[in-house]
């Protein structure tokens, strides 16, 4: 239960960073012939996909320890889970076909440079190995991976930093093998109805990470501890 | 004198220093480390295996990066933890196994460069992070064997880790830019039909010869000269002629390489190939551009030879500073000096944006001979159009346009006399048999539009042609002078540049004035390719006008991103030097700066190969 909202995250992050792996995932689907070809490609890419969520997690995680200086920083720890909330509120209108002035799904920060560069050497990683695509491609900048990396920079610890993105990249799993598998893509009215059904876990998520974040709620009880779950599941006294 | 070379991989200028590899039994330079190790990538198929290996190390080199730093994270957890000792110095023996195989994957060829470059007598900034990082290592590992803290065995996988993507980073930048200009003009790669004994063999247009037939389908483009043989379909051809309409083109017509066919397929026998084609002469023009360096860029090369010797003092400041508290963190900040000042984007933001910019002026049809030109043209103040008078009929005119209201109509007496031009085209005149000449409305609209921009606008005509009589000219020009002679206007062009202004002389095509020589940029309008194309520094292929402007508006925003460039990249080199010299940057810190910075700058500057054209629904992109 605790690990949750990092699960429903990652799964509507694979919903809304289709672009990001469902071509590389289908190529990979497609090259290899054979189904345990194709599962032995699929598994290298998890598991390269889900290591580079763990070492940013782990990142993340220990610059949250450094700069919250272990829950000194009360305020700042609440802010962050805010701005991470606010931010899911935001992703999720826009999933929802609301325009915010952010483009936060189309235009992140960096994501055209990045991704151009990338390109270059993507198809050629992808020769070599699923793997090394999978451990690529994590690291392209999407949305919602950011907003799950500010869970794992706020839980102030490199292993539960480490934890909030291994249950992302569990979540991701569905659908990314979904695709995997089934070597087609989804049709665009399928994916529509999924992203709005994400849509709608990102707003709930959001909406409980906004709340528990709030002064309002903290002055009763809002405790700066290291678990990111405890944030924002523990009610307060 | 400035001498210039190419790079092998990105083909842009070599700045002041080259890397010289021996290649396969060729000896080639490159301009970095980072287009030296890519073009062992993307080389030809003979080199493919190398390729693969070196893309595959890269790969194992991050991937055991990644597991150095994330044990290390995690033993840092620890202390929390009621752990058995034994496992924790397990893992720290893992981290070493794990870091020696990023030293020799990844920290060997840094290792080699910094020998080879010792042995040339030069200095190089990445062979010494190699050199502080083997220290590194060496030191971590002798307090391993003993026992005893710290280890820095992280700190070293992830610089040289970083260093490296960054230095690949830059190059692929690069090589974005010359992209751009082969994309343009890379016709050899174009996908070719070519009709062998009622078969299509699939090909390029490389393996094209005169006499094939080829069918070139709707939405590709033509891959070499040639004549239709059959079907007729309109052919967008806008950085060929600069013409902004699809033209049409039946059987018998000639077709040029480059063309994209719109409507139907087309079978096309193939006169011309290769070099000879039209647009390979245009990429010859292009391609020689980027080869005279701009004065910033000249400027920034001086600088950057200043610059590395002082990185040099720096980190011997560095590592003097701190050497009596300790000697190992002496050599720590010694490793943060020289990763984050790193000279890298310094290098290359002038030459790719300048590349970029006459990538996307050739896309819009016109060719910039020289890219120094760029900077010349973004400080013109003074616009002088050479030559306006009308065509030639032997009586008075009258030239009006019926879109015209009154007002706009600006009359011009004119004694018939005058000589055929290219301009008069441009001014897209109207003839009547009245004894008054009107400006064209595209004239005056570009003239309007160089004034919003701060220009002065000055028309010029010849002595044989309206001679003196009444005048009456819109706002939009400052000056008409007319019936001057050759040497009143090279007077007239002395005077402005007495007063300080940059001049600017627009003339017609092939006419390229005498008087105009003392101009600061010529720009030739109505060029076609069947002639040579190196007299202006800037020929606008067709006769639209209005991009003359938007020249200067890319122009302007060239410089604008440049100048940025160079600013957020002297800033950080300087300032985090300093920092780092105090010991307040970590090396990773420092690696992970250099990175962001050099993305930075090479994401800032790739924005211009999506610089809007001259209007927004540009026939040939279809935006």
């Amino acid at each position: 239960m605790e690990h949750l909202p990092s699960l429903l995250m990652g799964l509507a992050g694979s919903a809304c960073s289709w672009e990001t792996f469902a071509g590389s995932v289908l190529s990979l689907s497609l090259r290899n012939h054979g189904r345990i070809r194709r599962l032995v490609a699929l598994i290298l890419y998890s598991v390269g996909h889900g290591f580079t969520y763990l070492f940013l997690g782990a990142f993340a995680g220990m610059a949250g320890r450094t700069l919250l200086k272990g829950g000194v920083l009360t305020s700042a720890h609440a802010g962050i889970l805010f701005c991470a909330g606010l931010m899911m509120l935001l992703i999720s209108l826009e999933m929802m076909g609301f325009p915010t002035r952010l483009h936060l799904l189309h235009h992140f920060p960096g994501e055209t440079t990045i991704e151009r560069i990338t390109a270059h050497y993507r198809e050629r990683f992808g020769e070599l190995t699923p793997f090394y695509l999978g451990l690529f491609n994590g690291f392209l900048p999407r949305p919602l991976v950011y907003a799950g990396l500010t869970l794992a920079f706020a839980s102030g610890n490199a292993i539960n930093g480490m934890g909030t993105m291994a249950w992302f990249s569990v979540g991701m799993l569905p659908i990314l093998w979904w695709v995997g598998t089934s070597g087609f893509l989804i049709s665009p009215t399928m994916r529509s109805r999924l992203i709005h059904a994400m849509a709608i876990v990102v707003l709930g998520v959001g909406c409980i990470m906004v709340w528990r974040a709030l002064p309002i709620r903290a002055e009763g009880g809002l405790q700066v501890t290291t678990e990111m779950s405890e944030m924002i599941f523990t009610p307060s006294p | 004198m400035f001498t210039v070379e190419t790079c092998a991989y990105c083909h842009l200028p070599i700045s002041a220093k080259a890397v010289e590899r021996r290649l396969s039994g060729t000896t080639r330079l490159f301009c970095c480390y980072g287009c030296f190790l890519l073009f062992q990538i993307t080389t030809r198929r003979k080199q493919e295996r190398s390729g693969k290996w070196f893309l595959t190390q890269i790969g194992i080199g991050t991937f055991l990066t990644m597991c150095v730093m994330l044990i290390g994270w995690v033993l840092e957890e620890f202390p929390a933890h009621p752990y058995e000792k034994e496992i924790i110095l397990s893992a720290k023996w893992l981290i070493w196994a794990l870091a020696t195989s990023v030293l020799i994957l990844i920290g060997y060829p840094l290792l080699k460069r910094c020998v080879l470059a010792l042995a040339s007598g030069s200095f190089l900034i990445e062979g010494c992070i190699g050199v502080v990082c083997a220290v590194l290592y060496g030191y971590s590992f002798a307090n391993l064997c003993n026992g005893r803290e710290p280890l820095y065995f992280d700190t070293v996988c992830a610089t040289m880790l970083l260093v490296t993507l960054g230095k690949i980073l830059e190059a692929t930048s690069k090589s974005i830019a010359a992209q751009d200009i082969r994309e343009f003009l890379g016709h050899e790669k174009a996908p070719a039909f070519r009709i062998d004994q009622d078969k299509i063999a699939h090909t390029t247009a490389l393996h094209l010869e005169p006499g094939d037939l080829v069918r070139v389908p709707p939405g590709y483009t033509i891959p070499a000269d040639g004549k239709v043989l059959e079907g007729c379909s309109r052919i967008r051809r806008t950085p060929l002629t600069g013409e902004r309409e699809p033209v049409v083109c039946r059987e018998g017509d000639e077709v040029l390489c480059g063309g994209k066919v719109i409507d139907e397929t087309l079978t096309v026998q193939v006169i011309k190939t290769g070099k000879d084609t039209v647009l390979a002469r245009l990429l010859s023009v292009v391609e020689r551009s980027v080869l005279v360096p701009s004065n910033r860029r000249y400027l920034v090369d001086q600088a950057l030879r200043l610059f590395r010797p002082l990185i040099l003092v720096a980190a011997i400041c560095a590592l003097l500073w701190s050497w009596q508290e300790s000697r190992i963190g002496a050599w720590v900040n010694l490793l943060s000096v020289l990763v984050i000042a790193c000279p890298c984007a310094l290098v290359l933001t002038t030459p790719m944006a300048t590349t970029l910019a006459v990538a996307r002026a050739a896309r819009e049809g016109i060719l910039i001979s020289e890219a120094a030109a760029i900077e010349k043209i973004s400080n013109v103040n003074v616009c002088i159009f050479d030559e306006t008078e009308p065509a030639e009929t032997g009586e008075s005119h009258s030239y009006s346009d019926p879109d015209w209201s009154k007002r706009d109509i600006y009359t011009l007496t004119a004694d018939g006399t005058g000589s055929s031009t290219a301009l008069a085209e441009v001014c897209d005149v109207q003839t009547t048999t009245t004894t008054t000449a009107t400006l064209s409305s595209r004239i005056i609209a570009t003239c309007t539009q160089l004034q919003a921009k701060g220009l002065r606008t000055v028309l010029l005509t010849g002595p044989s042609f309206f001679t003196g009589k009444e005048k009456i000219y819109p706002p939009a020009i400052d000056g008409f002078y007319t019936g001057i002679s050759s040497q009143e206007k090279a007077e007239l062009l002395r005077s402005y540049r007495e007063q300080g202004y940059v001049t600017a002389c627009v003339s017609e095509y092939p006419s390229a004035p005498v008087w105009a020589s003392d101009a600061d940029i010529r720009f030739t309008i109505g060029a076609n390719y069947k002639e040579d194309l190196l007299t202006n520094p800037v020929t606008f292929l067709g006769t639209d006008l209005e991009r003359l402007p938007w020249l200067i508006d890319l122009s302007h925003r060239v410089l604008r991103t440049v100048n940025w460039n160079l600013a957020w990249s002297s800033f950080y080199s300087i300032v985090g030097m300093f920092a780092a010299a105090a010991g307040m940057v970590a090396p990773v810190l420092a690696a992970g700066i250099m990175l962001l910075g050099g993305s930075l700058v090479a994401g800032n500057t790739a924005q211009l190969h999506n610089y809007p054209g001259p209007s927004e629904s540009h026939p040939y992109t279809g935006r």
